[in-house]
């Protein structure tokens, strides 16, 4: 029953962080010299034709009446059309995102995968040289901005040792899976990569601390070796903070899947971002953004959750 | 043969000596009490006895257990007498135990480790052993989380996860230190009788002289890593030898007759 | 100091690299080896020579000096959007870590709101209304990392407040504004220098970032982002020049995150306990 009180009021915290986030965009998208009608009309733009438009539009009501009414529009799948191409936002984001969901939950999956057993590995050894070289590594992946390792991994392998299509997606998408599949490893690596190397350094310091808990002690003291007592005791003490870290790290890792889709030509919503931001085509990228945060406060509930799960004090609070 | 004999046991860090040149030596079933202030020794020479020192440390000397030489022994070979043969309560209920596992799974674990015994069977003997370390209602027990229970009881659920395996010595290394006073008692008296119970020897680890006292009958006074003296209850209250113990004597008097004025008892 | 620095490898290594980073922008207003813009077509791609240390890029401008003269925008937008964040940041945090409880769930929450806008995003968001320039980039910066600044200065500042110590204070009748001056912002001290090494590290990324998008300060000034994303279209001909700028770049992100974990080995007593 604790858990059933912990996730509706973890719900509604998520509801209203996706309405207030969403209006906070609405307000900033709209707070620009001209809008929407001068921008689709462009400047040669007849103040009559203008009128006309805006109130088309909506334009000329309250700002609060004009979110409000996106907002519902928005709750039943409707981001309303481009105001460039007249196109459907929501159909064009719902195809862009087959591409770029799978790249973020497979990089999510390999970062988790390589760094928890990476960052016990540098715990357990970090008075060796081996430890300390894993951490170094880590400490360089930190720094390393991820369009560069981008550029290196696809100059390495698809350059020098052409291996792998240096960027680019079937035209036709997942219907040709074998090459569709192919183009999204470099990717997938790059994104997970800059995730792992973060990732690591908590796994890390969070198996440090477990080694010096008096608990580890107490399991050493009932005959488990180093090692034995790390698999039983601190595999799920070291989640625990890469599990909440990946959540508070969504929100980058969906601006980091937005550079890579650029560094390797891949058309996602990332790519499709950076095109109507050229183009000010308003509507479309507060469409756009209130998808992706959408999906962070989403993650960010599903990791509270998770974490309930596995942290028995978490639920209790 | 005597079950454990520490000669000449030397540790140090650095150039720090922590431990210096301890001997002593104990009987099956035996007792002792090692006494002294914080920094003194006592409890790296009972980490030593179990071989958990820290990885920096540097250890000479000689302790043997059932005839078998413990220092320089493998961590695989001396696993193999932890929580078996030898068993050991910490001084913080608070965090000795795992706040993510169960309390059934953490009890049963020596016996999954030692005897073989599958997780449902360690799970039977968990609720054996909470009975007799004087746990109520062991079904709710076993099933808890550690934050679920208070101090007193997480030292016992501590001492049933020591004596799981029945081990032929137990150490305890300031084990009632972090309680309330009343509660104290209570777990005194429990391992006085689980130890008397189990015919196990006994190294309690404590800066206590009044606790140490009615738990063991010979103590050895450790300080700066030597033992300055090694002697039966009776004759260290009646004959200190040593500066340091008319000291801790004196100490335990004052505390004593201020207890008894504070109209306690 | 001497002992400050003794057996600290990060903060020396820290401070070294940073050092460079200084070095250079100092150079760029000194010397630089070509004119960072002069195009010359004879050199188009040049190798690795003594006239081009680092060789020259597709229009024959020198490597060089580009790098040299890329870190004045890195360095000014770093400089700025610090100075917010810090700044904006630890003033809330610290507002929100005294304020009345009843206050307090509103402003955890708004920090939270805001920690879902990274630096990029934010400033890809002004960026689709204003256009980009370096102001843009300057305050999307500077705000998101103010979120995190904020969060991280209201738990230590959480920390502090409910120690025995400032406890005994209030007991003793000193008001909280004292009590803020007199032991949280002592105790802040190294959080704060670690902070602020963090957020210089992730506002060059966040402008190299921005700068490969061509969402940051705008050509001609000569910028490490751009160079990286110019050097792209041209990894067949020379991969070569997708190597410097991500260098130099790593250089000043690592230092300042050395610089940091320097700080915090040489400040925190526990972890220099936990080495002995």
């Amino acid at each position: 029953m604790n858990i059933l009180l912990f996730s509706a009021r973890r719900l509604s915290l998520f509801i209203s962080s996706l309405v207030v986030s969403s209006g906070i965009v609405f307000a900033l998208l709209r707070l620009l010299p001209g809008d929407l009608a001068q921008a689709k009309l462009g400047i040669q733009a007849t103040p009559e034709s203008l009128a006309i438009l805006r109130h088309e539009m909506g334009l000329d009501r309250s700002l609060l009446s004009q979110y409000l009414d996106w907002l519902i529009h928005a709750l039943h799948g409707d981001l309303g059309v481009s105001i460039l191409s007249g196109a459907d936002i929501t159909a064009e984001i719902a195809q862009k995102a087959t591409v770029t969901i799978p790249l973020v939950i497979m990089a999510s999956i390999i970062a988790v995968l390589i760094s928890i057993p990476l960052g016990m590995y540098a715990a357990l050894r970090y008075r060796n040289f081996d430890g300390v070289a894993t951490s170094g590594i880590s400490q360089l992946g930190i720094a390393v901005p991820i369009f560069w390792s981008g550029i290196l991994i696809a100059t390495v392998f698809a350059v020098l040792w052409p291996l792998l299509p240096a960027g680019g997606f079937p035209e036709i998408g997942w219907s040709e899976p074998g090459n569709a599949f192919k183009s999204m490893i470099l990717p997938v690596f790059t994104l997970a990569l800059g995730q792992g190397a973060v990732l690591m350094r908590f796994a890390r310091s969070a198996t440090i601390d477990t080694l010096q808990q008096d608990y580890f002690r107490t399991a050493r003291a009932t005959g488990l070796s180093r090692f034995q007592a790390l698999r039983i005791h601190g595999v799920r003490n070291a989640m625990i903070p890469v599990i909440s870290v990946l959540g508070m790290q969504m929100a980058t890792l969906i601006v980091e899947a937005i550079i890579v889709e650029n560094v390797f030509a891949l058309p996602g919503i990332g790519q499709m971002l950076l095109q109507d931001v050229n183009n000010r085509d308003l509507l479309k990228v507060q469409g756009i953004i209130a998808v992706t945060t959408s999906i962070v406060f989403l993650v960010s509930f599903i990791v509270d959750l998770v974490l309930g799960l596995l942290d028995p004090r978490v639920r209790q609070k | 043969m005597s079950l454990l004999e520490v000669n000449d046991l030397s540790i140090s860090f650095g150039h720090k000596k922590v431990v210096d040149a301890v001997s002593f030596t104990l009987n099956k079933g035996e007792r002792i009490g090692l006494i002294g202030e914080s920094g003194s020794g006592k409890s790296m020479t009972s980490l030593a006895i179990m071989g958990l020192l820290p990885d920096t440390a540097t250890v000479s000397g000689s302790i043997t257990f059932e005839g078998k030489e413990l220092i320089g022994l493998s961590d695989k070979e001396h696993s193999k007498l932890r929580g078996d043969r030898i068993g050991m309560v910490f001084q913080e209920p608070l965090t000795a135990l795992n706040p993510l596992m169960r309390i059934g799974k953490q009890i049963a674990g020596p016996l999954m480790i030692h005897r073989g015994a599958t997780l449902k069977e360690g799970l039977v003997k968990a609720l054996e052993l909470c009975v007799k370390v004087g746990l109520p209602d062991p079904e709710r027990i076993v099933r808890a989380y550690p934050h679920q229970l208070s101090g007193g009881q997480r030292q016992r659920i501590g001492l049933a996860i020591a004596l799981a395996c029945e081990p032929a010595l137990l150490i305890a290394d300031e084990p009632t230190t972090a309680l309330d006073v009343t509660v104290q008692r209570e777990v005194l008296n429990l391992i006085n009788s689980l130890v008397d119970q189990e015919g196990s020897a006994l190294v309690f680890v404590t800066h206590d002289l009044p606790v140490v006292s009615i738990m063991t009958e010979n103590i050895a006074v450790m300080q700066l890593g030597k033992i300055v003296e090694n002697a039966s209850v009776a004759s260290l209250f009646q004959n200190p030898r040593h500066e340091y113990s008319k000291r801790l004597i004196s100490a335990a008097r004052v505390a004593e007759d201020a207890f008894s004025q504070g109209g306690g008892k | 100091m001497r002992k400050l620095f003794k057996g600290n490898i990060s903060l020396i290594a820290g401070l070294s690299m940073i050092s460079f980073t200084f070095f250079l922008l100092i150079l760029s207003y000194i010397w630089t080896p070509f004119d960072p813009l002069e195009v010359n077509p004879d050199d188009s791609f040049a190798g690795v020579s003594a006239t081009h240390i680092l060789g020259a890029d597709n229009f024959g401008r020198d490597i060089l000096s580009q790098i040299i003269v890329g870190s004045r925008v890195t360095l000014l937008v770093a400089a700025l959007s610090v100075t917010i964040a810090m700044s904006l940041g630890v003033s809330m945090g610290l507002a929100i870590a005294v304020a009345k409880r009843a206050y307090q769930s509103p402003m955890i929450y708004a920090v939270n709101i805001a920690l879902a806008f990274p630096a990029a995003l934010l400033a890809i968001i002004l960026a689709a209304v204003y256009g980009a320039s370096t102001l843009t980039a300057v305050s999307a910066i500077g705000i998101a990392t103010a979120a995190a600044v904020a969060q991280v200065t209201r738990r230590t500042a959480a920390g502090i407040l409910s120690s025995d110590f400032v406890l005994a204070a209030h007991a003793s009748g000193a008001s909280t504004w004292w009590i803020v001056r007199k032991h949280v912002m002592p105790n802040l001290r190294a959080s704060l220098l670690i902070q602020a090494s963090a957020a210089v590290s992730i506002s060059v990324l966040a402008e190299s970032s921005l700068s490969y998008l061509g969402l940051g300060t705008p050509p001609p000034a000569p910028s490490w982002g751009r160079m990286l994303a110019g050097s792209q279209q041209y990894l067949f001909v020379n991969p070569l020049l997708a190597i410097w700028p991500g260098i130099v770049i790593v250089i000043v992100v690592l230092g300042f995150n050395l610089l940091g974990d320097g700080v915090r080995e040489a400040f925190d007593p526990t972890l220099r306990r936990s080495e002995t």
